[in-house]
């Protein structure tokens, strides 16, 4: 039995130990809004590597239960909602800590082929595991607390391919949607995680949800794609293993939802794990001239390490009207969108490098 | 590369009123740059329909192309190549927005505005078709103008034929917003790795008030804010400058590179969603 295989293994096993919940409980009761507004909580939380599924479940439901409080339809985990788990491994947690102080000085550079290789071991043989578990602790929160649960993103095993994939459920406990995503970072490419493509919506109240993944926030693709379906409300779980840096996050959904009108809702991880630093804050955003403070932020955690509950009411006949309405609502052209259509068709990333670095 | 970008902010605009005195503005604008070793200079968008504007009050008849033969002038004599920023131009009965590039004191290239606000549609004006890239000393060049900055295409597009520098003329007719703006260029420059010199008009034409402000863009891996020089309201600057390195530039595309990793695929409605 090789080290991957000894580590999923247990992995595995721990992870069939599904905590019990008590379903019964009947005071999370909920009246859906008659006016199309939702109320929608972002999940900004640290990584806790945890020794069995309770302890995680019981992180979680916490977030759950706080916005449940807040009268929230909808709450959103982040990307990589699973780290935790692989506190099952025996002496994981000291290896962590003395991994903070041994990074590697150029963090851009590409791991060895050897490491890529045993991470994609590790997610190959837990994905099936992972995905179950998660599936029927989020189903089991959704049901218990009789809210819209989106539980962050999971690695998936599709046709012997790996996915980053994040799911939907709905009051009932039922999983709505599965969304993978679209576009991948590098790191994930070199452990085999695919690019999934296409999109899909769900209507939550007649609101109009997608869920894009954190990288797919940097291509105003998946965005304009999203508003032509639609789309009232992006959701966007992200990871980000760099230091927190406003400019950098501002890159992403905020710039996103400024270009095609719609309301963006981002959770994030935060954290340590084997010597990577995870920053990021949650956050709700909008069209600038929808915001009170009119940055285009409408919420937004105060640090971008820790543990928050970002909560906001969202209204999308705003956003529907002002994208009917501005100055500069967004138009077709035709003829133009014709040669971006071919320019995407010759698509090849060698000879735009060329083209562009003579 | 040493690039500039002109100011002309609103209190510019009260210090050059008359047509007179706007001439005088672009020839101090052209000396300055030149007094650096500026290659490239762009101006504001519509401010030479504010020149245009200046003129017939003073009952001059000056039209676009007087407006462009004064800057083929300044480009020859200053040894500076020049954006004209847009001006209404009319041909075959319609009207389109367009910015002229010059050099050496001919019109080297135009490009006519790709989208339309609606107040630019209120007033009859049409959209262009192409976006074209030019050379200039090796480096793949494009206009993207005012509205067109709003849509990331633009760049992306520009990007992958193999731009890296982007002349940006602006003026906004919406209310002021320096985060709306930055939305624009900074973003499209941001997300494609490309240096973008921004130049916006202010002051009221067509019963409008136009707004811009003026800053030259790199990536963030270049340099922190993703600013190289931005336009500072307590000084009354008629320019801000920058000298680029297109090495680098280049080399910055290995940290962070949204070009290298589009989905094809999944682009294959895009625009086109429900017209198969």
């Amino acid at each position: 039995m090789n080290l991957c295989t000894f580590l999923s293994s247990g992995i595995s096993k721990k992870l069939s130990r599904i905590p019990q919940t008590d379903l019964s409980s009947g005071q999370f009761a909920h009246a859906e809004k008659s006016d199309g507004r939702l109320i929608v909580s972002a999940v900004q939380r640290k990584i806790r590597l945890v020794t069995d599924l309770s302890a995680y479940m019981e992180n979680m439901e916490k977030f759950v239960l706080k916005s449940k409080k807040r009268n929230s339809d909808l709450i959103v985990f982040p990307e990589y909602n699973f780290f935790d788990i692989f506190g099952f491994i025996p002496f994981i947690k000291p290896l962590n800590f003395l991994l903070k102080f041994f990074q590697p000085k150029n963090t851009n550079k590409p791991d060895s082929a050897d490491q890529n290789t045993f991470m994609h071991d590790i997610f190959f043989m837990l994905a099936q595991d992972i995905e179950d578990s998660m599936k029927l602790l989020y189903s089991r929160l959704a049901r218990k607390y009789a809210i819209y649960i989106y539980s962050g993103t999971f690695i998936v095993k599709r046709r012997n391919n790996l996915y980053n994939c994040g799911f939907l459920f709905d009051r009932s406990g039922r999983m709505v949607l599965e969304q993978m995503k679209t576009h991948v970072t590098p790191f994930e490419e070199e452990i085999g995680i695919k690019c999934w493509a296409s999109l899909e919506t769900f209507l939550i109240n007649d609101v109009r949800f997608a869920f894009p993944i954190c990288m797919d926030a940097s291509y105003f693709e998946v965005f304009r794609i999203l508003m032509d379906m639609n789309t009232d409300v992006a959701v966007i779980p992200i990871a980000n293993n760099e230091n927190y840096d406003i400019y950098r996050a501002a890159r992403g959904i905020w710039a996103r939802v400024q270009e095609t009108p719609m309301y963006g809702i981002k959770s994030s991880l935060n954290g340590w794990f084997l010597g990577q630093n995870f920053t990021g804050k949650a956050g709700i955003f909008a069209p600038v001239n929808l915001t009170a403070s009119q940055t285009g932020v409408i919420a937004i955690s105060s640090d971008p390490v820790g543990d928050f509950l970002v909560t906001s009411l969202i209204d999308p006949s705003s956003i529907r009207l002002y994208s009917k309405s501005n100055e500069y609502s967004v138009q077709h052209n035709f003829d133009f969108e014709t040669q971006n259509f071919i320019a995407y068709k010759k698509y090849n990333p060698n000879t735009i490098k060329k083209k562009r670095n003579p | 590369m040493k690039v500039s970008s002109a100011v002309f902010s609103s209190s510019h605009n009260r210090k050059y009123s008359e047509y007179n005195d706007i001439l005088c503005y672009l020839n101090e604008l052209t000396d300055s740059c030149c007094a650096i070793s500026s290659e490239i200079l762009v101006l504001g968008s519509f401010f030479g329909e504010n020149m245009i504007s200046a003129a017939k009050k003073k009952g001059i008849i000056f039209t676009y192309t007087d407006y462009i033969s004064i800057l083929c002038h300044l480009s020859l004599k200053k040894n500076i190549c020049i954006c004209s920023g847009g001006v209404l131009v009319e041909r075959k009965n319609e009207k389109f927005i367009e910015s002229f590039f010059i050099c050496g004191g001919k019109v080297a290239f135009s490009q006519i505005q790709l989208y339309t606000s609606s107040f630019e549609r209120s007033m009859g004006v049409s959209q262009g078709s192409v976006l074209e890239i030019f050379d200039y000393n090796g480096i793949g060049c494009s206009i993207i103008q005012s509205t067109d900055t709003l849509y990331p295409n633009t760049f992306r597009y520009a990007a992958m034929q193999g731009a890296g520098l982007i002349l940006c003329p602006t003026g906004f007719y919406s209310s002021y917003n320096k985060y709306f703006q930055f939305s624009g260029a900074w973003n499209g420059c941001q997300m494609n790795n490309l240096f973008c010199i921004e130049s916006g008009f202010n002051g009221i034409l067509y019963q409008k008030n136009i707004w811009g402000e003026s800053y030259i863009h790199t990536p963030l891996n270049m340099l922190d804010f993703g600013r190289i020089s931005d336009y500072d309201l307590s000084q009354d600057r008629l320019f801000i400058h920058a000298d680029l390195n297109f090495e680098k530039l280049f080399e910055c595309s290995a940290l962070f590179d949204p070009l290298a990793g589009l989905n094809t695929k999944l682009y294959e409605n895009l625009y086109f969603q429900g017209e198969k």
